[in-house]
């Protein structure tokens, strides 16, 4: 049983996982999916202090907060919203994808959108789900 | 957990994706452990850093699962500041699953080779073995305990003791003086009901060497009360 338990936003009519539609907009190399997958998997298996530097110390936004999943030369630098919960301590939402260029988030209203996304889910709790990136 | 294993073996077939996930793995593990043994010696970012002889903004990427062009040189220069040895192998994938089974906080500390339980006990490696049963039936004896009735003669005492004290104080107070060598075994001696045992004679030799029973040596010389020899003769 993980200790802890990280969920993605389920976005739209369809309710897609909204990190799974992005990875596959943006093209993102399956080397890069592995490892975002890796930092997922051990921060369920252990917690945030064991993956220092993956999630941001400080909120990007109010109760957001950046994920952090560098790419080597050629590839993309993925910066994925989340949150802390909402629902309970020890669980992590990805609420919205996005990749930073030049020091700035694309899209620009990244922040903006992860904020609206979270408002949805408290309203709707079921708009979230715990699964592989892969699956 | 088994979920997280069986699914890690269906996405390892594919060849990037598990070189991807190996690559994240060894990134995370390394900046996670530096982390790791820095909070168990109790010390700040800072302070290792100086002992590295960089700035603390400097050291801080290396306590970044993001992290990931690694230099031998700075590995080296870490586990120098941080008391252990540097390791790199090459594994199986399989080996993975079981390191990312038992990943823990637990799992990557490490004590400083001064805690390290392998160099702790002075006589404790095979070569030493005999000394530490020795040793082990001296200091039962003079404790009062004879191990299954049996009684060795007061010289075989005296030789294990010597023998025992002699790597003891070989091994144990490297860069002491011989003053508090004699205040270490002082203590030794409480500890061991052998108080009655009293430095009796520190010599300027260099030479670390021990003597129990009265005989003339260089170094250290213990004597023995008369009770402990009256008690000492075999029955």
């Amino acid at each position: 049983m993980p200790k802890w338990k990280v969920y993605f936003y389920l976005e739209g009519l369809r309710r897609d996982n909204c990190i799974k539609a992005w990875l596959e907009q943006e093209r993102i190399s399956l080397v890069q999916i592995a490892a975002f997958q890796d930092k997922i998997d051990t921060l369920e298996q252990s917690g945030p202090e064991m993956v220092p530097g993956f999630i941001s110390d400080t909120p990007v936004a109010k109760d957001i907060y950046k994920m952090k999943i560098k790419g080597n030369k050629g590839m993309k630098q993925l910066r994925p919203m989340c949150c802390r919960g909402p629902f309970a301590p020890n669980e992590y939402t990805v609420l919205f994808g996005a990749i930073e260029k030049d020091r700035k988030l694309v899209p620009g209203d990244a922040k903006g959108r992860a904020q609206k996304n979270l408002k949805e889910l408290k309203a709707d709790p079921t708009r979230r789900i715990n699964e592989r990136l892969t699956s | 957990m088994s979920d997280l294993l069986h699914d890690l073996k269906a996405e390892f077939q594919t060849e990037d994706y598990r070189y991807g996930y190996a690559e994240s793995f060894l990134n995370t593990k390394i900046a996670a452990q530096i982390k790791t043994l820095r909070e168990q010696r109790g010390e700040t970012q800072a302070e290792v850093a100086a002992k590295m002889g960089i700035k603390q903004p400097g050291y801080r990427r290396f306590e970044d699962v993001n992290h990931s062009v690694w230099k031998t040189d700075s590995l080296w220069s870490i586990a120098r500041a941080l008391g252990v040895r540097l390791n790199i192998s090459f594994e199986t994938f399989g080996s993975l699953l079981d390191e990312k089974k038992h990943f823990s906080k637990e799992s990557l500390q490490r004590p400083k080779f001064e805690g390290d339980p392998a160099f702790k006990e002075p006589v404790a490696d095979s070569e030493h073995a005999s000394t530490a049963v020795a040793e082990k039936g001296l200091l039962h004896y003079l404790a009062g305990v004879r191990p299954l009735g049996t009684r060795p003669s007061w010289d075989a005492v005296l030789q294990a003791g010597n023998q025992t004290l002699f790597l003891q104080a070989k091994s144990s107070t490297r860069g002491m003086t011989l003053k508090q060598l004699a205040g270490s075994h002082e203590e030794i001696l409480k500890g061991q009901t052998m108080n009655t045992m009293k430095v009796a004679r520190i010599d300027s030799s260099p030479l670390f060497t021990t003597n129990i029973g009265g005989r003339k040596s260089p170094g250290i010389e213990y004597t023995p009360t008369a009770a402990q020899k009256e008690q000492a003769q075999p029955r």
